[in-house]
């Protein structure tokens, strides 16, 4: 089984058997309890015990990395051999090299793993399940549970380690033509409201049939903030890191300190706000600082690993990926400052517009304007007076994140750890934004 | 890399599968495997990857009183798969109580075998050196510009080694070896940004192949001009807006029968068993029928998609799927007509009219030992029509071309796409014009395929790799192939309006 014990012996026989002049062994191991369910069939249900051991050596300048998940004596020697003999085979690396990080101390987000509980995860599911089948609806459905475990540990004293724990249930709920999605995601071992997703969905679902169609054009939007998510995941991989800045492929190519989005707009990666989801170090086990990365719509700072810093000439920010990493330094911890009200105070300020619960199989378009398409889905309804009304069909929007972050009208006060389709997690309110892009509509 | 012993683990499995039998499981199986990858590139000038990987791991999937269970680990010793295995059963008896319905677990054969997929050279006997060596020469050329801001050139390999048991006392014993090379590029100038790759997007082209596969790519011939496409596009014309002829690539179509063809005639998702992920489908059951008892009217009637799990050099080429049931090749659509699902054991019987007696397409796999098998799309490929390529734009009096793999999205259900391409020229008058930056299409997937009037011929067909497709909670990563030579759609929405 996963402990921080064994992945330290684990660690400790990979640096004493190393050759290499400098040594960096990463230890990644994950405990996931999963069920996967609809109203009908227990689809999935899994426990997952996974770990893998990387050593990366650095010999005469020259660098390799080999993994494994082979724990004993012998596989973890073995896999340290490898990395020493691959690395004797790379050509020197350039000057940019960074050195091993330096020892520090660092708390841990969480102590320990969560707990395994098949029959309490079952039981659990049976609280979402029931309800949808009294309101004659069917549902489909997660339950998860997991623990990640990271530890970083090289051959100048570094020995850090973090378990990063979360929760979900997620539910869609479908009655006739009506469609209804909500979900609970809470870091470490907090209660998971089962009975509040699914009296959200079904009502969602109730609520969406006989739904009518809109035509595509501009119109103001009311994102939950589950929607929002799936925007601002994108800043992540194609926004605030410095590599991508640096060669052109950002938004924020060459706009560090000028105003980029609306003044009510500030964004952070902070991996020490307890809300976060993402580990308190990074790939090379630095510290992660807290980085202003928009403040006030201002670009103010972006995320850096060592060799992009030294680009800069600044120090890592520490969001180093678990090097080698070709596509540099990422945000993990992303937040997007709340403002006031909830979302019925946003919805209340529009005349005419729409409400929109969760964006589905969001892509980029195009980079440097952040330009994004993807469709709505599971409870998309129009705003009319100031008053949710009647549900509408699905649609497609085309969007630049850059412009509709620009004409945001009403931030929510309460900012939700979401995730996406393409994974991530972020903090996030819910927001009203003015003259959003729907491009073309489905059939349902 | 480390070797690995089949028996030893058979034997381990088959421990398993006893526990599994005496605690009352009506089927078990374990897969027990090692998965070896080695991973290379140069970027920007200097080696950014060079890694090897090797991981050994089993899964135990149990089914009991109707509920399946599954638990993996990473050690495979005696003590170790009997801890996992109770946990395998304690999670199926657990999850009984979360559903009216049960499981039905198709009949097949309890196969024992041995299965290889082919290859002329194995790469890790290549030398890294001389890997080294070709990435950086195809680099060099690739960069060599001010205007681009990042070059990069890889190459992967993975080899899978696996056994299977199961409680029917199946023995199958697999070896699959995976290749993939390719080039990207990405030129910027004046607030402008545009990337082209070779041979595919995504990490180039990816097949069941040996390092033949990288030696028949030419990447160092291809860099120049994969590196001149990528600043033409910089001062190329955007995407027009309107209705108009589309003649797409064979990778891009290859993407576009893996999003509106592969996923929507996924049964499980069909099933909705997806739908709080990546969605469900469109293509419900009643359309094996359709309106007229002659199946669902998908696409033209030159439109012919095969699934075929057995094609040489296919990503999800295997002799036998994750439930043990032998590759097979069917038509998914005939004559323009949907006719089959792709299916599993646990959801052949869910296709309308299928009989107690409904087998399994073997189309579920597993993103190695710890996940569970779930229903993937398996090769799954438009047959070639007879065009030549140059008579085809010849033929074409106001079209777009549109090549390489860069932005896709569809709804839930797999009917309303856009997908934004790397590439793309204008034709008028049957000859190629300008360039266009961002060529976008958008559709409705049955109308789209219906209005597919040309295909080319068997010399333009590829097998081409789609090595990145993620689907399930927790979300697992496949591979398949679709072989696709361009072809053409008429009066298609081109361009998005923002």
């Amino acid at each position: 089984m996963l402990d921080v014990h064994a992945a330290r012996q684990w660690a400790q026989v990979c640096l004493a058997s190393s050759s290499a002049d400098e040594t960096e062994v990463v230890v990644e191991g994950l405990l996931q309890e999963v069920n996967r369910f609809t109203t009908e069939h227990p689809v999935q249900n899994v426990v997952r015990n996974d770990v893998a051991v990387s050593v990366r050596a650095r010999i005469e300048g020259r660098e390799a990395k080999a993994v494994t998940g082979v724990l004993d004596e012998s596989g973890l020697g073995r896999v340290t051999e490898r990395a020493c003999a691959l690395a004797r085979q790379a050509p020197r690396l350039d000057d940019e090299a960074p050195a091993l990080t330096a020892p520090h101390d660092l708390e841990p987000r969480h102590d320990d793993p969560l707990d395994v509980d098949p029959q309490r995860t079952s039981d659990r599911v049976a609280a979402m399940t029931e309800p949808c089948r009294e309101a004659g609806c069917r549902a489909a459905g997660i339950h998860e549970t997991a623990s990640h475990l990271r530890l970083v540990a090289n051959s100048a004293g570094l020995v850090v380690h973090d378990w990063v724990n979360h929760g979900e249930v997620s539910l869609s709920v479908f009655r006739d033509d009506g469609a209804g999605w909500a979900n609970h995601l809470v870091p470490g071992a907090g209660e998971l409201d089962v009975e509040g997703v699914a009296a959200r969905a079904v009502s969602k679902a109730l609520a969406s049939r006989k739904a009518d169609a809109l035509d595509p054009g501009h119109v103001t939007v009311v994102l939950e903030p589950s929607a929002v998510a799936s925007l601002l995941l994108f800043t992540a991989a194609s926004g605030f890191g410095a590599q991508q800045v640096q060669e052109g492929a950002s938004f924020l190519s060459g706009k560090l300190g000028e105003p980029v989005l609306g003044d009510n707009v500030t964004i952070v990666d902070d991996a020490f706000d307890p809300r976060t989801l993402g580990h308190r170090f990074d790939g090379v086990g630095a510290r992660r600082e807290r980085v202003t990365l928009i403040e006030s719509g201002v670009a103010r700072s972006l995320v850096h690993d060592e060799r992009t810093a030294r680009r800069a000439g600044c120090a890592s920010t520490g969001h180093a990926r678990p090097q080698p990493a070709p596509g540099g330094p990422v945000p993990s911890n992303l937040i997007l400052e709340s403002g006031e009200g909830d979302v019925g105070a946003l919805v209340a300020g529009v005349d005419r517009g729409v409400l929109v619960t969760e964006f589905h199989y969001t892509n980029i378009v195009e980079p440097t304007a952040l330009t994004l398409t993807g469709m709505t889905r599971y409870g998309t309804f129009a705003i009319e007076n100031g008053q949710v009304g009647r549900p509408l069909r699905n649609m497609r929007f085309t969007q630049s994140l850059v412009e509709a972050f620009r004409n945001i009208s009403g931030v929510g006060g309460e900012a939700l750890l979401c995730s996406a389709l393409f994974g991530g997690y972020v903090v996030v309110p819910a927001l009203r934004i003015d003259g959003f892009s729907f491009s073309s509509a489905t059939e349902f | 890399m480390g070797g690995f012993d089949f028996d030893a683990l058979a034997t381990l499995g088959e421990r398993a599968m006893d526990i599994a039998r005496r605690e009352g499981a009506s089927w078990g199986d374990a897969r027990l495997a090692l998965v070896e990858k080695e991973d290379l590139g140069v970027r920007n000038g200097r080696v950014s990857t060079l890694t090897q990987d090797e991981r050994l791991g089993f899964g135990v999937r149990v089914l009991v009183d109707g509920a399946f269970g599954f638990a993996s680990g990473v050690h495979p010793d005696e003590a170790e798969v009997e801890r996992v295995t109770r946990l395998a059963l304690a999670v199926a008896r657990a999850g009984r109580s979360a559903g009216p319905g049960r499981h039905r677990w198709a009949d097949e054969p309890a196969h024992r075998d041995r299965w290889t997929s082919t290859w002329l050279i194995d790469p890790f006997t290549v030398p890294v050196e001389k890997k080294l060596a070709l990435l950086s020469e195809a680099e060099a050329i690739l960069g060599q510009h001010a205007e681009i801001t990042s070059s990069q050139v890889g190459m992967s390999f993975l080899r899978e080694s696996q056994v299977f048991v199961s409680t029917a006392g199946a023995r199958i014993d697999q070896i699959i070896l995976r290749s993939g090379a390719g080039l990207t590029c990405t030129a910027h100038r004046d607030g402008e940004t545009q990337s082209r790759s070779y041979p595919a997007a995504l990490g180039g082209l990816h097949m069941a192949s040996g390092y033949e596969l990288v030696e028949s790519l030419d990447l160092v011939g291809a860099a120049e001009r994969t590196r001149e496409e990528a600043r033409e596009l910089l001062t190329a014309a955007a995407c027009p807006i309107g209705k108009h002829d589309v003649i797409l690539s064979g990778d891009q179509l290859a993407l576009q029968i893996h999003e509106s063809v592969g996923h929507p005639t996924e049964l499980d998702r069909v099933q909705g068993w997806e739908e709080n992920f990546a969605g469900s489908s469109f293509v419900d059951t009643g359309k094996l029928d359709g309106d007229d008892g002659r199946g669902f009217r998908y696409g033209s009637d030159i439109v012919q998609l095969v699934a075929d799990g057995t094609v040489p050099g296919g990503l999800a080429t295997v002799g036998y799927d994750d439930d043990g049931v032998r590759s097979q090749r069917w038509h998914i659509v005939k004559d323009g007509r949907f006719t089959g699902y792709l299916t599993s054991r646990d959801t052949a019987h869910f296709a309308e009219g299928a009989d107690a007696d409904a087998t399994s397409r073997g189309c579920s796999r597993a993103q190695g030992p710890s996940h569970v098998p779930i229903v993937r799309i398996t090769n799954l490929s438009l047959q070639p029509g007879v065009w030549a390529f140059d008579d085809l734009i010849a033929d074409t009096d106001d079209g777009i071309y549109m090549d390489g793999v860069k932005c896709w999205s569809i709804d839930q259900q797999r009917l309303n796409f856009q997908f934004t391409c790397e590439y793309g020229w204008e034709i008028k008058g049957g000859k190629r014009g300008r360039a266009i930056k961002n060529p976008t299409y958008q559709g409705i997937t049955p109308a789209f395929w219906g209005s597919c009037d040309a295909i080319c011929d068997p010399e333009h067909w590829v097998l081409w790799g789609v090595p990145n497709c993620g689907k399930g909670q927790p979300m697992q990563v496949a591979e398949m192939s679709h072989g696709a030579a361009p072809a053409r759609f008429r009066g298609v929405d081109v361009g998005v309006r923002t």
